[in-house]
């Protein structure tokens, strides 16, 4: 086995093991016949082409999912709380995960990506539902739209996979949300926002749900064009 | 949902190298490959990230060699190409070779050809 370097351990990092040490090992074959500044400006260039769209991917979904807790989501789980109307949180909970996931499948895996259609499609049914419930304080109204959405979808064949990493990912969210919010001592202020946002609590929830989501995407989406042969 | 299937021009480019090296494809061959067939010299970050998203989407698997000395004792990694794979670039191919019926381009003057590598 060869000796693991910090610049490769560095790419396994957002290649994974096995294909980092494959991207070294090319390189480092190409670096023979060439330069050692050669092998840096390839090494930088391979990692920048790696990270830059995950990471993109994360910043942006956090940084909307901060606004949008916010200004939407943070007040009406507060109207929520004082009522008592627990499935309202819920579903509070589920709307700011949303909030996050869209923005991160979109840039991660493009729009033509199934999950992120699926995420897109929920977000306006999660609103919808939030601000009927707002309206009607009907606990059943929320409920009947919980359970019957999902429930469509599954009934959809080709959706069916594609609602695995959004469900997976939206249930670990609104948990962690539950959780870890309730810890106190983390609320700073954040340019641009109104209220003290609870800083660390948010970007555990959103690294979370990151993880996870690439994680199920490529568990439950790997063959996407299974199928194509036989069509 | 037809627009899954769709393969950009460089995947394309991929898998065709991919398929052209056959049981030797690998990156830095297919980096070679690429340059020799096409004039293009694309980053080696540009066909890692390529291969992985269409690992991701079944059309292509790996397979792992023997470490080499010269690659500081690391392991090739062999691509080869799925049947979906196959059928996706067939798929691609074919809607190209439609839209070029009737249009004489493959004939052209070939500094005409050229003018469009430059």
């Amino acid at each position: 086995m060869p000796k693991t370097s910090i610049s490769e351990s560095l790419l396994a990092l957002f290649a994974g093991r096995d294909r980092a040490a494959a991207i070294y090992g090319d390189l480092t074959e190409m670096a023979a016949t060439r330069s050692r500044l050669w092998f840096a400006a390839a090494y930088a260039r391979t990692l920048l082409s790696l990270t830059w769209r995950p990471l993109t991917a994360f910043f942006a979904g956090a940084i909307l999912y901060a606004f949008l807790y916010d200004r939407l989501v943070f007040p009406a789980m507060f109207v929520f709380a004082l009522a008592h109307l627990h499935i309202g949180e819920l579903i509070g909970d589920v709307t700011l995960a949303l909030f996050f996931l869209v923005p991160f499948a979109a840039i991660r895996y493009g729009l033509r990506d199934r999950v992120v259609q699926l995420a897109f499609a929920s977000v306006p049914v999660a609103v919808g539902v939030v601000f009927i419930g707002l309206a009607w304080s009907i606990p059943e109204v929320w409920i009947a739209f919980g359970l019957l959405v999902p429930i469509s979808i599954v009934a959809a064949t080709p959706w069916r996979r594609s609602l695995v990493p959004l469900a997976v990912s939206c249930t670990l969210g609104a948990i962690v949300l539950e959780t870890s919010f309730h810890v106190r001592g983390f609320d700073w202020a954040v340019p641009g926002l109104r209220s003290l946002f609870p800083v660390l609590p948010a970007f555990f929830d959103v690294l979370a749900m990151a993880i996870l989501f690439s994680w199920s995407h490529r568990r439950f989406q790997r063959r996407q064009f299974a199928g194509a042969a036989h069509a | 949902m037809g627009t899954e299937r769709t393969l950009g021009e460089f995947e394309q480019i991929v898998l065709l190298a991919v398929l052209r090296l056959g049981d030797g494809a690998y990156g830095v061959t297919i980096l070679e490959e690429i340059a020799a067939r096409t004039g293009r010299n694309p980053a080696p970050g540009a066909l890692y990230t390529t291969l992985h998203r269409m690992e991701d989407k079944g059309l292509v698997t790996f397979r792992d060699g023997a470490p080499t000395a010269e690659r500081g004792g690391r392991a090739k990694r062999f691509v080869q190409v799925t049947d979906e794979g196959r059928a996706a670039l067939a798929s691609a191919q074919a809607a190209y070779r439609s839209l070029m019926e009737g249009l004489d381009l493959l004939s052209e003057p070939a500094c005409f050809l050229g003018a469009a590598h430059a």
